[in-house]
Order: structure tokens, then sequence, then C-alpha cells
């Protein structure tokens, strides 16, 4: 169950970061080493229906400014995209919530209800190693951005 | 006929997306207008004489259903077409919103030819209609 959850979770950031975003999502290459981010925010979106749980995504501030600028069309110095960094990721994981609970949904009709996205900010690259450390946390490369994201559920 | 457009959504990345949609699509927009929920849409609505509602669902204070059952039962803003953007994917909910009578469902996440198509077919009926 833990591996379909996190193909499923993998599918659906993807999918979300592609659509929206233009930005590849991929497994790390084993034999690169990608940049871990000295700062960040850990965005967490509960969800209850068929399937309850809790989306997480942890993505860096250069991640986010990136992200931000690619939403937003705008070039990454535009103080538009520097004053909403953390908004994008907010907004992206209420995306990638929405495209998950359709892969988790047994029917079309089924119903889920969602929570707001809410974000905590990450301070050091302490928090980050913290993280991925965890049970079930998937580190994925994002344009050369190590990006991490975690689907909790409990039926 | 230039359209008064109002965007309810509590992203401010979002809104941009959408008002930059509106611009490539060249939707003859006179004004837009920004809320970031639907106590906020409706405060607005009050004042301003709106054509098109864009709105999200999933939003802090006044969420999109309470502000489209809320639209209903004023005269004032019952028939202002609403075209829901969200990440709703559930078929219940969407007829339950049709049910409500909004006129256009984009499901999050879009192109930006899919906004502009839905929103094509609502200025088509608005024209229609007037």
């Amino acid at each position: 169950m833990q591996k379909v959850s996190e193909d499923v979770l993998v599918e659906s950031l993807t999918e979300a970061l592609e659509t929206t975003a233009f930005m590849m999502a991929m497994l790390p290459d084993p034999q690169e080493e990608l940049v871990t981010p000295s700062r960040g925010v850990l965005v967490h979106v509960e969800f209850s229906g068929p399937v309850s749980g809790t989306v997480e995504l942890w993505a860096g501030d250069e991640f986010s400014q990136m992200m931000a600028a690619n939403v937003m069309g705008l070039d990454p110095d535009d103080d538009a995209v520097k004053n909403n960094g953390v908004d994008a990721v907010k907004e992206m994981v209420n995306i990638i919530s929405g495209v998950l609970l359709a892969k988790l949904a047994d029917s079309p009709a089924d119903v889920f209800n969602l929570t707001v996205p809410e974000a905590q900010q990450q301070p050091d690259a302490a928090a980050w190693q913290a993280y991925v450390a965890q049970d079930n946390v998937i580190v994925l490369d994002v344009d050369g951005f190590a990006v991490a994201a975690r689907l909790i559920t409990t039926e | 006929m230039a359209f008064t457009v109002l965007i309810v959504d509590d992203s401010v990345t979002m809104r941009s997306v959408i008002k930059r949609t509106l611009e490539m699509a060249n939707i003859a927009v006179g004004e837009l207008l920004e809320a970031g929920n639907g106590d906020e849409a409706l405060g607005i609505m009050q004042q301003k004489e709106v054509n098109l509602v864009l709105a999200d669902i999933n939003m802090p204070g006044m969420n999109g259903i309470e502000m489209i059952e809320r639209m209903c039962a004023d005269d004032r803003t019952r028939r202002i077409p609403v075209v829901v953007i969200s990440t709703e994917a559930s078929t219940a909910r969407i007829e339950q919103l049709q049910e409500k009578g909004i006129v256009g469902y984009v499901h999050k996440p879009f192109s930006p030819e899919i906004i502009r198509d839905v929103i094509f077919e609502v200025i088509g009926a608005c024209h229609a209609k007037s």
C-alpha cells in the first residue's frame, strides 16, 4: 500500500508541476548529488473522505521563487515573484492534492474535503535533513532543485 | 462590450495566472477585480456591477460554495454568471455546483486554452441573454 501511495504521490506531483509550472520532476539520479536547500517552507493539506490523510511538500526558497516565476510567467527578480514564493507552493500543494485525490478515489463521484494549505517556515539545512530522514518521505529532482514530499493516509 | 470580471481565489499566484490568461485570450475585460475569499467578493459585488465571477471553492473564511449560495439568495447577484476554477474532481460535487447555477467549471491544473474556451462560451451565453 505504501508503494502505491508513493507512486500516486510522484505521479500527482509530476502532473501538477508540469502542467502549472512547466517544471519536470523525476527521481534523483543516484550518480549525481542534488544540492539540498538551506531554507524553505513545509506546506501541508489535510483531506478527509473515503480515504483520509495529509499531503506534505518541503520546498527550498530558490525552488519556490523559480516555481512562482514559472507559474506567474514573470521574471524571477520581479517583486510579485519575490513576495509570493510561499503562496505559489501553497497553491501547488492544493493542486497536487486535487490530482492525487482523483487517483485515490474508488469512484469519480467520491467526495473529499480539503483543508486550506498551511505553511511552516523551515529555517535551515538541518530542518531539511530531519524531514527527509522520516519514513515515507520521497525526494525528487525538479529541474535540479531537491524537493521532498510525503503522503500520509489513514483509512 | 467590455466585461467587469471578479476573480475570487485566496492565492495571489493563481489570481495572477487567471489575469494573464484573460489578457492572452484577448477577452474584452473592462475592469478586473480581485477578492481573497467569498466574503470579500460579496462585498465587491454590492458596490460594483460585476458581469462574470471566476471563483475557487477551497478558501479560508467564506468558501466558494457558501458564496454561490449567498449570491443565489440575493436579487442583486443571482444572475451574475459564475465559473468555478478548482481542484475539485468529484462528479457529485460538480453536479451539486451546477444545480446551484454555475455556468462553467475548470479543473486545476488547467491550460490557458481551457480557461479561455470556457470563458468564451460563457461570454457568448451572456451576449445571447442581452
